[in-house]
């Protein structure tokens, strides 16, 4: 079985034909660019729906044996993000369809450099190919930020490729360092030497590897390329970002500290707390600035780090409950997000800004791209039926039986706190038009569709939570207890 | 077989296939009916419907002998706004309206926390969209106001069931063994305690007079359900803070001249009631939560007599109105049997009521507490009544630019009439019903 090599070969392919193809026929592009995200897609839903038979398994390149090869690696806890891979990468790729209208090629290029990126950081169980994937990630991730060419967006990316750039490294540090101390850079063999290593040095590798990733995932003190880089780039970007960029350094990194340095080693030396604390922090800033935003992207992009805070709190529990419950916010909130950033989309093609004082009764226009930004609402606040209340009670519940009665109270408060700028979208978007009501807009079905698809997800998550929960649930075995994750690479 | 408000939240979905409003209309008192039918078959204290959620198990319906009671009233309440005011209502607000209606009925019935926080939260957004009107920019902060007033008791009470579920591990509706201030906080918001009830005038004295209609009756006696379902304190603390919130409320509604303004603050004062009731147990609960059926009919009467002045006047200041009973003596009768059934008099259902809670409180400060609360709610209505309907009758308010007639018969629409009939003989009929056998209500 080569399947899971084929999930980086199918958009690596891309990246290397698509000049060709271009250079052949531009026509073919779009239609090459669905084929290969429908091919991928296909490929992750086979990994999904068969998980029972397939996952888990590891694939050593080359065939050599599990210590010395490059492994890579499906479990049940990589598909938390793929269950995020399989919803994103085809919907955005329809909904970009016609968002591109120029340069499109170069887009398709990076976007699937990107697939490759975030792909292989799911996978890989070798430190070093993490760092490359890592890279590649980001780097289509600054190309893509600068790919509208305006001022604003050379702006964001040249801030986000300095802070990312100087992240990177102290990711590089930390592998460096890590390969320093134990001698080998295959994850599954790192643990057994980290015991040996002192334990300031082990405290100093959480450091840099909590800045490295960190960066990426926008905790606080290190979130300020994120509304920046949302404020000027395609729609397809900020949904591929706050889906599955951000989500897969955060995924990376859990990964790292539960299996490199284990579960007793963060509770013992209070970094769980630490996390924890973070993570709250995160969370209240997120909200506390997203209130004084008046543009519409901007709004979202410090919404999205307020609720990545909620996914580090349940992380940092680190109990079973507590990754459940975060794994189910991460795909949550990828849903969410996505469903508004596409609704947002289209609700900019009437005004062609997304400042939410011109924003002013588009409901008029477009009723039912509007009626996602209720439901969104709707959810992330956590009232019920909608999805966001399934995985505010799942993180409420996990944090109040692992005793951690404050940062469940917090959640509470950040969820009210969200509301309030919420709602002001909503009253924004739904009073003071002044217009004719007669105009219509068209309405594309490539992005209606995606739309569509994502907000009646909210609601059957919100009515059957447990058909995702069953995907995800088994996450916490190759979290918590790391010697499944190291005996599955091994074999035995 | 189902809750007994799913009836009702499905009509709310059948609307859309609706082509006009008689037909939504049509559709939603069916379904009220069908709802009264099914609280009147279902089997009592018996677990009938359940369902699942992630690991949970939800009763869907569960029937108690107050939720019966309370059911019935807040099913025919219902179909008396859709006859009083069905025209008033947009479209879409009868959607709404049902949603409104059927899920505060299918509160009454869950047996779980996790299905009445679900209910409890769909009452608030329902409420939020029914106030709501993107054509009345004034409205806009009256809806968010309220949304964010009772998402925030909400949220309060999601902290509560969190920490009673973490620590029992069952989610059965009861009194709740940890968390109970946060309980507390999302009840006395719904309710409207006395320094959290800003909320009620803020809402019902600024809406279209037809919701503050539909509204009054239920938003806040959900709280009172809520609060006589889930809250058992030692000691009578909750009567005192009934006390508080009767005379608080009382002294409020006597400063203001805006109409329905005082209407709502006499809410708080009613609200007062029910929760000495409820707090000192016993014959006095049951009379608590009898006043709640009680008040449910007089205020929803007195909400009426208000919206038909509104309508008529387009003005609501006491300074402004006088000598209407000549011009609506209908409504002025109306106002006359709300008021007398409001203040207690003797074959009034507020006279049963009020004497049951009395009956059964034994602390005298309580009970004095009570006679000057209900002084108070006399003297309110006693103005309301003076300055709205006797004063200043020379006035020819026919001549008056504004004045529509209240309900034209010219037209045909004489439903506003009929519910009012249909009103104050019950108001009436229930008093004395009541009297003969006063077990036969709880």
């Amino acid at each position: 079985m080569h399947l899971p090599v084929w999930l980086i070969i199918i958009p690596l392919f891309m990246v290397f034909s698509l000049g060709i193809f271009a250079y052949i026929n531009k026509k073919i592009v779009k239609p090459l660019v669905i084929t290969g995200g429908f091919l991928q897609t296909v490929l992750i839903f086979f990994f999904i729906l068969r998980r029972g038979e397939e996952v888990p398994l590891t694939y050593s390149l080359g065939s050599w044996r599990g210590d010395i090869a490059i492994n890579l690696a499906i479990d049940s806890f990589s598909l938390v993000m793929f269950v995020l891979m399989a919803l994103m990468v085809m919907l955005s790729l329809i909904y970009s369809l016609t968002e591109i209208r120029e340069g499109s090629v170069k887009f398709y290029l990076l976007i699937n450099v990107l697939f490759v990126g975030i792909t292989g950081m799911v996978m890989t169980a070798d430190l070093f190919n993490l760092y490359v994937f890592f890279e590649i990630t980001s780097i289509s991730s600054y190309a893509l930020v600068a790919f509208n060419d305006r001022d604003i967006s050379l702006e964001a990316a040249f801030k986000y490729l300095m802070i990312g750039t100087v992240s990177a490294v102290f990711l590089l540090m930390a592998v460096v360092l890590t390969y320093q101390a134990t001698g080998t850079l295959n994850m599954a063999l790192i643990p057994e030497g980290m015991e040996e290593v002192p334990v300031l040095t082990r405290q100093l590798l959480f450091a840099f590897y909590m800045i490295g990733l960190g960066v990426k995932f926008a905790i606080v003190p290190l979130h300020t390329w994120l509304p920046d880089a949302y404020m000027s780039v395609p729609i397809t970007y900020n949904v591929l970002s706050s889906g599955l960029v951000v989500k897969a350094s955060f995924f990376v990194l859990v990964r790292i500290l539960y299996v490199l340095f284990g579960v007793e080693f963060l509770a013992d030396n209070m970094l769980a707390s630490v996390l924890l604390i973070w993570g709250i922090i995160s969370m209240l800033f997120g909200h506390a600035a997203a209130f004084q935003q008046d543009n519409l992207k901007r709004l979202l992009g410090y919404s999205t780090i307020a609720q990545m805070g909620y996914v580090i709190i349940a992380f940092s529990l680190g109990t079973a409950a507590g990754i459940v419950a975060g794994s189910f916010h991460m795909i949550n909130h990828g849903i969410m997000k996505g469903a508004v950033f596409f609704a947002a989309g289209s609700l900019r093609r009437e005004t062609d800004s997304y400042e939410l004082k011109e924003m002013h009764g588009l409901a008029d226009i477009k009723p039912y791209t509007s009626l996602i930004f209720v439901l969104i609402l709707l959810s992330m606040v956590g009232i019920p039926p909608f999805n966001g209340f399934v995985s505010k009670w799942l993180i409420l519940e996990a944090s109040v039986e692992a005793g951690n009665l404050i940062a469940a109270f917090l959640v509470i408060a950040g969820s009210f706190l969200s509301l309030g700028y919420y709602l002001s979208i909503i009253l924004n978007i739904y009073t003071g038009y002044e217009g004719s009501s007669e105009k219509t807009s068209e309405v594309r079905l490539n992005e209606a569709l995606p739309t569509g698809i994502l907000a009646v997800l909210c609601l059957v998550l919100g009515f059957v939570p447990t058909s995702l929960l069953a995907v995800i649930g088994d996450a916490p075995v190759f979290v918590l207890e790391r010697h499944n994750f190291i005996s599955l690479i091994l074999g035995g | 077989m189902l809750n007994p408000g799913m009836p009702v939240l499905l009509a709310s979905l059948l609307c859309f296939i609706a082509r006009n409003k008689t037909q939504k209309i049509s559709i939603s008192i069916a379904a009220l009916i069908v709802s009264l039918a099914a609280i009147y078959y279902a089997p009592g204290e018996e677990i009938f419907s359940t369902a699942s959620f992630l690991e949970l198990d939800l009763i869907l319906a569960y029937v108690t002998p107050i939720s019966r009671n309370t059911g019935y009233i807040f099913a025919v309440f219902a179909v008396i706004v859709l006859i009083y005011a069905g025209k008033f209502f947009s479209s879409a607000n009868i959607n709404l309206l049902n949603l409104f209606v059927g899920s505060s009925l299918a509160l009454l019935f869950v047996g779980d926390f996790i299905s009445f926080f679900f209910f409890w939260e769909l009452i608030t957004v329902a409420a939020f969209f029914l106030i709501f009107d993107r054509f009345d920019p004034s409205l806009r902060f009256t809806a968010e106001y309220y949304f964010i007033v009772h998402i925030m008791g909400g949220l309060s009470l999601l902290f509560g069931i969190i920490l009673h579920y973490n620590y029992t591990g069952d989610i059965l509706l009861g009194a709740p063994a940890r968390g109970l201030p946060f309980f507390i906080l999302g009840i006395a918001i719904k309710l409207g305690f006395l320094g959290l009830h800003t909320w009620i005038p803020h809402t019902y004295a600024v809406i279209p007079f037809q919701l503050t209609v539909l509204m009054s009756a239920y938003t806040s006696k959900i709280g009172v359900y809520a609060l006589y379902r889930l809250i058992e304190l030692e000691g009578p603390l909750i009567a005192y803070l009934g006390l508080i919130n009767a005379l608080g409320g009382g002294i409020l509604a006597l400063k203001h001249s805006h109409l329905r303004l005082i209407i709502s603050y006499s809410i708080v004062s009613q609200i007062g009631y029910m929760m000495v009731g409820i707090g000192a147990g016993g014959i006095a609960a049951a009379g608590g939560m009898f006043h709640l059926i009680n008040h449910i009919l007089y205020k929803g009467l007195l909400f009426m007599m208000a919206g038909t002045i509104t309508y008529s006047l387009r003005k609501e200041s006491l300074n402004n109105l006088g000598g209407l009973w000549r011009h609506m003596p209908v409504t002025f009768l109306a106002g006359l049997v709300g008021s007398f059934s409001i203040a207690g008099l003797p074959l009034f259902n507020g006279y049963v009521s009020k004497a049951w809670i009395k009956a059964g409180i034994d602390s005298s400060i309580l009970y004095y507490g009570l006679q000057v609360a209900g002084v108070l709610t006399s003297l309110i209505f006693i103005k309301v009544l003076y300055f709205g309907f006797l004063a200043g009758g020379e006035r020819t308010l026919k001549e008056e630019e504004n004045f529509r007639p209240p309900f034209d018969h010219a037209s045909g629409d004489d439903n506003s009439d009929l519910a009012y009939e249909f009103y104050c003989s019950q108001s009436c009929f229930y008093g004395r019903d009541i009297c003969g056998n006063p077990r036969s209500a709880i």
